[in-house]
């Protein structure tokens, strides 16, 4: 096996034209729906009959028509596009095909070493689908200059290709659902329109975000979503947790926004002084950038993302982003805000993949957070109560997911992970927020539980997504999370053209999988089995709400097909059919400013083990809850809230006293169990005692034990490391205040001269000193 | 002419100016000594424009005047403020900033 | 030779040697700002204080103009002395300050202000004189003057003027070229003629092109914090 035959795509020489078809060079026209819309609601939004919601779902609609007719242009100039297309380094390629490329170009003879092995690896520079797949992707570059200051010519645009349609796909879409389903969730509130006003703002932010062309509009759009959920999750700022909520999200997003200035300036300085995100990227393709300017900016840019896209150590911020609506929250969470970091990657890879290089390491600083956020945050979502909260810790393990799949180089798996993604937990929150609102609680364990009567709708839906989630065969998340566990290549799977081999990455992917389905199981016994605890009667709620429910759910199921791996059911790793791969094929960049990725190709043996552990987290959490904790429930007829469980009690004293009141039940329950096996004979006896001793140890263990480990990291980590640094520094602000009071006379003047003089005598130092 | 001749005299004004600041009573006329300082600063501009022979100096001294009357227009608009809430534009009767 | 004498003279800052009147006349002014400056900040007198920074302002705007930056001085005649003096009236009125001496400033304020003051000027006295000790300001002649040359003429130039000629299709009886010193060098007074104020504001031409192209941004923040000025006074000052 050490001698492989590797798939290497070579990278094109091309890599945009400015000349397509109507819809992608006018995309511009899709972002600037919705702001129009903004503007239009602030100024008349409250003269309007319906308070200015019907105007931003006429805009989001029109734009959303707008992006699916240019995703289907796309579709067709992806591959037929034979026009003159253009690079920023090799000027005007007059063959835009691409076919003569391996020759002289050098990236094609990259060498590659698999699992280490010292013998020579033969490299053919061979298409991945034989000659139609050489065809390059080009882009579709439209920029106008917007001003030059001093000898830097300041470039606007639109900078279309694969991820951006896409992306323009998924947040229109996600953003009309929401605002219909707004339209009833918010009916009513005081600040309606201001509500739909940010909505719109909000989706012309995003849109312009992913359409940038220059890293100043990045940044400026990285800003502006960063503006609108503030404003969208202090909505309701009467009450001091969301305004406060609202602040630590901006303030926390602050702190990775210096990284991401850091590092867009030093990509400005090391590109020679440019701000076009064409040109950066096909520099440091082409090598001309030196390999510490673009670590450095990686490093940057990845502190941006670890707080945009709540990356562990700074994902605090979003789960206390739930105080906004949950349409807001299913908005940040889905398409807007947090996938926001992820696509910063994806649009600057090379950056990321030169910088850390990811095509040789096993281990680099992007895969490792990425990895630790899926398992931390997925330990976390167990002790939490709100599930709306669940939902966040969840979102937080798989946008880490994501950023593994970057750090792996499994890009299209990760943008896949984003796409379907974006629909099922767009669904689970705005489920979530069906039940939500009509039991006037996010509490599960107090006001919930039994809501699969009520709301049968609401049920199936969340049912769909939460399968999705846990990624179980066939809905969406299995083939986007298992793409993502060949991508990393870890332990030989997927290895055969893998970039490196990341067994760490995939050892925690595959906890993460478990851990996803078994909180996932948990949420969905407290809210929709047992008893309900609320009060009054809870109803199914209306067309506007389910509605949207039931489409997403139809895309948690069937986005996933949109991306079958090679090899499934025909055709074969090398050559996948034509239904194979083909959102890889329409999204991935094969062009002069995209890296020469390498891509897994997948095997059956992973995908089988990571949907048995992906189905061992929800039997165990199955177990537990289903059929432990609701027999438990039977038994005594106690409501969940009256029942000892050290699940939810935060105070020490009391958790202990619980914990001695499980450990007793279970001990009554066992000697029940052990009179009753003895009468009986003694296989089944036998049978029993396996049954009870090892099979309920196991699942209690791991129940036990992942709880544990939950708490611990909710108590160590997030609430005394973390916020013990938060504390710790203002302390120590407040004791040398306290100082420095005496010096404070409150006349202007002294502090001028106390000013003055010290600037006099640091200035002589310097003076005598230079 | 030497250069040093503009920028010693610049010096001078300044600190003459930084004196007004610090010992003036009189809002207005702190605002005054303000105004001082920013022409020492501008006068530095120039000079050094003309030593180097280009008119980056100038176009940062036209800069300046303009930041200038903006600085006095906000700057008297608060001393007016001062004047209607206290009936005095005595700094040394403003310490709320006290600790 | 005549020429370049004629040059000379016309302009009058060409002089690299020891230049008395420029001298002379800095003196004055400098001489007047000073005293100005320092009655300005001991004076009881508002008004005189107001009084005094007029004579300042105007001396920095013959600085200016001495400095051969006639734009700059023209504008802190029309910005300063036109319109910020008057505000300070305007406020020195609003406030009714005592129009009479007011000076009760304590001693001991004094003595601060005194020595921050003196502390600075020494520090940046020995940094200026350390830093600049023989740097001299050269008004070198600009590149190119503007001559007027005269169609009669033209026959006796000499060969690198006529080349100069070359650059223009078709002569009208009399042209504008631009000219080095050394082109000009040896030409009779009556070719090759200085057109005079040509170059007085000659750097007009450079200070607005390179405010809006080269600080175009810095322009713009200018205009945008005059806005923010404008309405922050009013908000500030209005009664409620």
């Amino acid at each position: 096996m050490s001698l492989l035959t590797l798939a290497v795509e070579a990278v094109p020489e091309v890599s945009f034209t400015s000349e397509a078809n109507w819809f992608l060079e006018n995309v511009w026209i899709i972002p600037l729906l919705p702001a129009l819309s903004f503007l239009g609601i602030l100024f008349f939004g409250k003269r309007m009959p319906k308070g200015g919601a019907e105007l931003g779902i006429a805009a989001i609609g029109a734009a959303f028509i707008l992006a699916i007719l240019t995703n289907v242009a796309w579709l067709d100039h992806r591959d037929n596009f034979d026009g003159v297309a253009e690079s920023k380094l090799h000027g005007v390629v007059e063959d835009s095909h691409g076919e003569d490329h391996g020759d002289e170009d050098d990236h094609a003879s990259a060498i590659l070493n698999v699992d280490g092995v010292a013998e020579d690896v033969t490299l053919t520079a061979l298409a991945e689908e034989g000659g139609e797949e050489s065809h390059p992707a080009v882009a579709v570059l439209k920029q106008r200059e917007w001003l030059v200051n001093g000898g830097v010519s300041f470039l606007v645009g639109t900078l279309l290709d694969g991820p951006s349609v896409i992306m323009l796909f998924v947040v229109t879409m996600i953003s009309l659902l929401v605002h219909i389903y707004s339209t009833d969730y918010v009916s009513g509130d005081r600040r309606y329109t201001h509500y739909f006003a940010f909505l719109s703002l909000f989706s012309a932010s995003m849109l312009f975000f992913v359409l940038s062309s220059s890293t100043l509009q990045l940044i400026a759009a990285w800003e502006l979503v960063g503006v609108c959920s503030f404003a969208l999750i202090g909505h309701w700022w009467e009450e001091k947790p969301n305004s406060d909520a609202a602040l630590k999200a901006f303030l926390t997003n602050r702190v990775g926004d210096i990284g991401l200035l850091v590092g867009m300036i030093i990509l400005f300085f090391s590109a020679g002084g440019t701000f076009d995100i064409t040109t950066i990227n096909e520099k440091v393709v082409a090598g001309e950038i030196s390999q510490t300017a673009v670590t450095w900016a990686a490093i940057s840019l990845t502190a941006a993302v670890m707080s945009k896209s709540g990356q562990f150590i700074l994902h605090t911020w979003l789960p206390d982003a739930m105080a906004g609506p949950t349409p807001v929250s299913a908005l940040i969470h889905a398409a807007t805000m947090v996938v926001a970091g992820v696509f910063m990657i994806a649009r600057l890879y090379p950056v990321f993949w030169q910088g850390y290089a990811i095509s040789g390491s096993s281990i680099n600083g992007l895969a490792i957070i990425g990895a630790v956020t899926v398992v931390f945050a997925g330990l976390l979502a167990f002790v939490q109560n709100d599930i709306k909260k669940v939902l966040a810790y969840s979102t937080v393990s798989q946008l880490g997911y994501m950023v593994m799949a970057l750090g792996v180089g499994a890009w299209t798996a990760a943008i896949f992970h984003l796409f379907t993604h974006a629909f099922f937990k767009a669904g689970l929150f705005l489920g979530s927020g069906s039940v939500a609102h009509s039991v006037h609680s996010f509490d599960m364990k107090k006001d919930m539980g039994g809501m699969k009567e009520f709301m049968p709708t609401t049920y199936k839906t969340f049912i769909i997504c939460s399968i999705a989630l846990m990624g179980i065969f066939p809905t969406s998340g299995f083939w986007s999370k298992d793409e993502i566990l060949v991508g990393t290549g870890g332990f030989g799977v997927g290895a055969e053209a893998a970039n490196g081999s990341y067994h760490l990455m995939l050892v925690m992917g595959l906890v993460g999988a478990a851990l996803t389905g078994a909180y996932m199981t948990r949420a969905i016994y407290l809210t929709f089995f047992g008893e309900f605890r609320g009060h009054g009667t809870p109803h199914e709620s209306g067309p506007r709400i389910t509605i949207p429910l039931i489409i997403l759910s139809v895309f948690a199921i069937g986005a996933g097909f949109l991306n079958f791996p090679p090899g499934f059911l025909t055709g074969s790793a090398k050559e996948p059919s034509a239904w194979q791969e083909r959102f890889g094929h329409f999204v991935e960049p094969a062009a002069a400013y995209f890296p020469a990725i390498s891509h897994s190709v997948p095997s059956w043996g992973l995908a089988i083990v990571a949907s048995v552990v992906g189905l061992v987290g929800p039997a165990l959490a199955y177990f537990y809850y289903f059929v432990k904790v609701d027999g438990l429930a039977k038994e005594t007829g106690e409501k969940l809230t009256g029942l000892p469980n050290g699940l939810t009690t935060t105070n020490g004293l009391a958790r202990t006293g619980h914990q001695v009141l499980v450990n007793k039940y279970y001990l009554d329950w066992l000697y029940q169990g052990v009179i009753v096996a003895a009468v009986k004979g003694p296989i089944a006896k036998a049978a029993y005692w396996f049954n009870q001793n090892v099979l309920d140890e196991v699942v209690n263990t791991a129940g036990r034990s992942s709880v544990r480990a939950g708490q611990f990291v909710y108590k160590n980590i997030d609430q005394a490391v973390i916020d013990g640094a938060v504390n710790g520094s203002g302390q120590l602000s407040t004791n040398s205040g306290q100082g420095l009071r005496k010096v404070q006379t409150g006349k202007v003047q002294q502090y001028a001269a106390i000013l003055f003089a010290g600037a006099t005598i640091l200035a002589g130092i310097f003076i005598v000193l230079v | 002419m030497m250069l040093n001749q503009f920028l010693l005299l610049a010096a001078a004004l300044f600190c003459i100016g930084v004196y007004g600041v610090l010992t003036r009573r009189n809002g207005v006329l702190v605002l005054m000594s303000v105004e001082l300082i920013l022409n020492a600063v501008n006068i530095n501009l120039v000079a050094f424009g003309a030593f180097q022979d280009n008119v980056m100096g100038d176009v940062f001294a036209v800069f300046v005047i303009a930041v200038a009357a903006a600085e006095v227009g906000v700057g008297l608009a608060m001393v007016l403020l001062m004047y209607r809430n206290r009936k005095s534009i005595d700094f040394t009767e403003v310490d709320m900033l006290k600790g | 030779m005549i020429a370049a004498l004629v040059a000379q003279a016309a302009n009058p800052l060409t002089s690299s040697e020891f230049d008395i009147p420029e001298n002379i006349a800095f003196a004055i002014i400098a001489g007047l700002m000073l005293f100005s400056a320092i009655k300005m900040v001991t004076t009881g007198n508002v008004m005189h204080a107001a009084l005094y920074l007029v004579i300042v302002l105007a001396g920095v705007s013959a600085l200016f103009i001495l400095l051969g930056s006639d734009f700059v001085g023209a504008t802190q005649i029309m910005v300063y002395i036109g319109a910020i003096i008057v505000l300070f009236l305007f406020g020195i009125m609003l406030t009714r300050a005592q129009m009479g001496d007011d000076d009760s400033v304590e001693s001991e304020r004094r003595t601060m202000g005194a020595i921050v003051g003196l502390l600075l000027m020494v520090v940046m006295g020995y940094a200026l004189v350390d830093g600049f000790r023989n740097e001299e300001l050269v008004f070198g002649e600009p590149e190119q003057v503007r001559y007027v040359v005269t169609e009669v003429a033209l026959g006796d130039l000499p060969t690198p003027v006529r080349d100069a000629f070359d650059r223009f299709d078709g002569l009208p009886d009399s042209t504008m070229v631009e000219l080095s010193e050394a082109e000009v060098e040896g030409l009779p007074i009556e070719v090759a003629r200085r057109v005079p104020g040509a170059e007085l504001f000659g750097n007009n031409k450079e200070i607005a092109d390179s405010i809006f192209s080269q600080y175009i941004v810095a322009f713009e923040a200018v205009s945008v914090l005059l806005l923010a000025a404008l309405i922050g006074a009013v908000v500030v000052a209005r009664k409620e």
